[in-house]
């Protein structure tokens, strides 16, 4: 008989394992499909690990196995037994199966770390020991920072899963609570990682400021009226709501870029040269920009800022850079 | 001379650091310093250990190394230059000052305070070394003698807050009083001033606070004295015969700021006689983005960070310029208006347009700016 560091090789009816204690668990939201197509071709070469817990066999390692030959109506099927009845060792060895054979995505290693603590790993040794096996700093903000993930709800999760949202993303929105990402995540999912930092940053920043709930921020009527809006589709309306909590969090800033703007458009500011101030106008000074193709262009482009300068407008547009 | 105020007036054992642990690099046990503070902490249990980096990996790491860095003090020696330019900010203008890095951190615990991101040991250092110190000097001094020169210990520490722990005010000011091309500045935000009294004033000598509005002090200085406390002590260091120096710094914008500096600069003139102070320095709130994260999770009721802030030419976050300007001559206006018309002013950080918005002056450079601290004095002539 087949042993592995003392686990019997047994066939076992599928209908014996129970799927609902979960508490191995490791992959999340996967696909089985290329299992499936792999073990039709040919067979379950790796037989999953189970263990007895409560009278009842339940998976140690092989989630995906079991779920792709169930889906297939193959029954009974190989599986180690183990005899280990405690279960830290036990997730040890779902663990390390897994990681030499693949990655974690992000969730995954929230759920690792939150089990392997649940399973009374000592704090410093999940950081020390584990952390750095997910490429992840041995720093205690780190594991602090993977709990609060492993407690987002399951659909919370499977969106950041589908989504491949980054850490900095995630980071951001586990500092509102459960009912303000009810709010923030349909919006921000359409959004590129770095709007979406953007506008959590935004929405948390201008809650502290002016000490109001997101909820209040959210049902303000030009949020509102963006989020009911049928012209726009989900990214346009995301991206309007991102700008409009960028107007409320620098409303000085904001007033002067649109002065800028309104004062070139006044002055009709050629639009092949390109006239801009220092960031955030921090210098009171403007860069023009331009390109040309030989003399004749080069002096058309000349005259045009010249002309510019003739007008009675540029006094206007020259303050909106250099007044405070 | 006015009497010296009691030592008992000055001795706050409730405020005065005293760390819980010390740890003393072996290669520094024989300097002098080392022994005055083990003897100055006899209560206090100390280690004497090989290697310094071993002591930083040893100490077990909670989740706040900085916090947790305030209440230890290492006792070592400085191994490169303890004078150095101050580096001010690219982008800005500076000021020519000069820092000495005798002690690194502070036990006091700001909330804006650069020192949380800017150090890598978060023990309070000392450098004990002060042989080399004063060879140091000598050199940069010689090197320096035909120049105006501002020189300070509270860059990257506080000059007072350990001062009863290594008495270091009194060697500084009796070593500086003798050359008159310096001006040497010690700074604090505490009132250990006890050991001042018992040193001669010098003209050369300022000695100088850091202010803020008094809510700003007791909401984001945690461990600093509040703000009326520094202004007495400033004024018993006048009557000492001192002369003073204030630095609104960092002037941080908060509901009601115009009311808060208002109440500080009419009692700070209302305190000191406006020729006894040597200068007044303003500069904004500013930090490096990697502040703000620390600020966040260390100072969760902190609002400071959440006003219109930009990113400078230096990367840093400070105010809209707007704001800047409005706050300045605020607050420049607040200081002219309370008898302050013919004190130096000058911004710590700022751009040449700030400079001249808010003080009507075109300084070139760094050196401009100084000349128009130092001449004031009448020194180096």
């Amino acid at each position: 008989m087949l042993q592995l560091r003392g686990m019997r090789i047994r066939k076992i009816p599928l209908e014996d394992i129970n799927l609902f204690d979960k508490r191995f668990r490791i992959s999340f939201f996967c696909s089985t499909d290329q299992l499936i197509q792999s073990i039709m071709e040919v067979g379950l070469i790796y037989p999953p690990v189970v263990t007895q817990r409560n009278g009842f066999m339940i998976p140690v390692t092989g989630w995906k196995r079991i779920l792709a030959c169930k889906q297939l109506f193959l029954s009974p099927i190989p599986v180690f037994v183990s005899r280990e009845t405690d279960d830290l060792k036990s997730f040890k060895l779902a663990l390390f199966e897994n990681l030499t054979t693949r990655g974690f995505n992000l969730i995954e290693r929230a759920e690792i770390v939150s089990r392997l603590k649940k399973f009374g790993e000592a704090e410093e040794r999940i950081i020390q020991g584990y952390l750095p096996l997910f490429g992840i700093p041995p720093i205690v903000d780190y594991y602090d920072l993977y709990i609060k993930i492993s407690r987002m709800s399951q659909k919370e999760k499977r969106t950041a899963c589908e989504k491949d949202m980054a850490l900095s993303v995630i980071e951001h929105l586990i500092q509102f609570s459960p009912k303000e990402r009810k709010l923030l995540f349909p919006v921000i999912v359409f959004l590129s990682q770095n709007k979406q930092k953007e506008l959590l940053e935004l929405t948390r920043e201008i809650s502290l400021k002016e000490e109001k709930p997101v909820q209040e921020i959210f049902n303000s009527s030009e949020i509102k009226n963006v989020l009911l809006s049928g012209n726009l589709a989900p990214i346009q309306k995301a991206d309007r709501i991102r700008l409009g909590l960028k107007e409320k969090r620098f409303p000085l800033l904001s007033a002067q870029e649109r002065s800028f703007k309104s004062a070139k458009r006044k002055l009709g500011w050629p639009k092949d040269i390109n006239l801009s101030p220092t960031p955030y106008y921090e210098d009171n000074e403007a860069h023009i920009k331009f390109s040309f193709t030989g003399k004749k262009d080069y002096l058309k482009k000349l005259s045009n800022l010249r002309r510019m300068a003739e007008n009675d407008e540029f006094a206007a547009l020259l303050k909106t850079i250099s007044d405070e | 001379m006015n009497l010296p105020l009691s030592s008992k007036q000055y001795r706050m054992n409730n405020t005065q650091f005293f760390p819980k642990k010390i740890f003393v690099d072996q290669k520094s046990l024989h300097f002098p310093l080392t022994e005055k503070i083990l003897q100055n902490t006899a209560n206090t249990p100390f280690v004497v250990v090989e290697n310094i980096q071993s002591v930083l990996t040893s100490v077990p790491v909670n989740k706040d190394p900085v916090s947790q860095g305030k209440s230890m003090l290492l006792l070592t020696s400085q191994k490169g230059d303890f004078v150095k330019s101050c580096p001010c900010t690219p982008g800005y203008i500076g000021c020519n000052y000069f820092i000495i890095n005798l002690d690194l951190n502070c036990p006091m615990d700001c909330s804006y305070c650069i020192l949380q991101h800017y150090l890598s040991n978060p023990f309070i250092t000392v450098h004990v070394n002060k042989p080399d110190l004063w060879t140091q000097l000598d050199e940069f001094l010689s090197k320096h003698r035909n120049r105006r020169l501002r020189l300070g210990t509270g860059e990257l520490g506080d000059s007072l807050a350990l001062d009863h722990l290594t008495e270091n005010s009194l060697e500084l000011i009796s070593y500086f009083r003798s050359k008159t091309n310096v001006l040497f500045e010690l700074k604090t935000k505490t009132v250990n001033i006890k050991n001042l009294f018992s040193v001669e004033p010098a003209e050369n000598i300022i000695i100088s606070w850091s202010l803020n509005s008094e809510k700003m002090a007791q909401t984001e200085e945690k461990g600093a004295p509040p703000v009326q406390r520094r202004i007495e002590a400033a004024q018993s260091i006048t009557k000492r015969g001192f002369r003073v120096g204030f630095h609104f710094d960092p002037i941080i914008l908060h509901p009601e700021w115009e009311e808060g500096y208002a109440e500080i600069i009419s009692s700070l003139f209302a305190s000191i006689e406006p020729n006894q102070i040597a200068w007044i320095s303003l500069g904004s709130l500013r930090f490096p983005p990697h502040l703000k994260p620390i600020i966040q999770k260390r100072f969760p009721k902190s609002r400071i960070i959440y006003e219109e802030m930009i990113r400078g030419k230096d990367g840093k976050y400070r105010y809209f310029k707007p704001l800047r300007i409005e706050l300045y001559r605020y607050i420049i206006d607040l200081i002219r208006r309370n008898g302050g018309k013919e004190v130096p002013l000058y911004f710590c950080m700022e751009s040449k347009e700030i400079w001249e918005k808010g003080l009507n002056k075109k300084p070139r450079d760094k050196e401009d700016v100084e000349k128009s601290i130092s001449l004031p004095l009448g020194i180096c002539r």
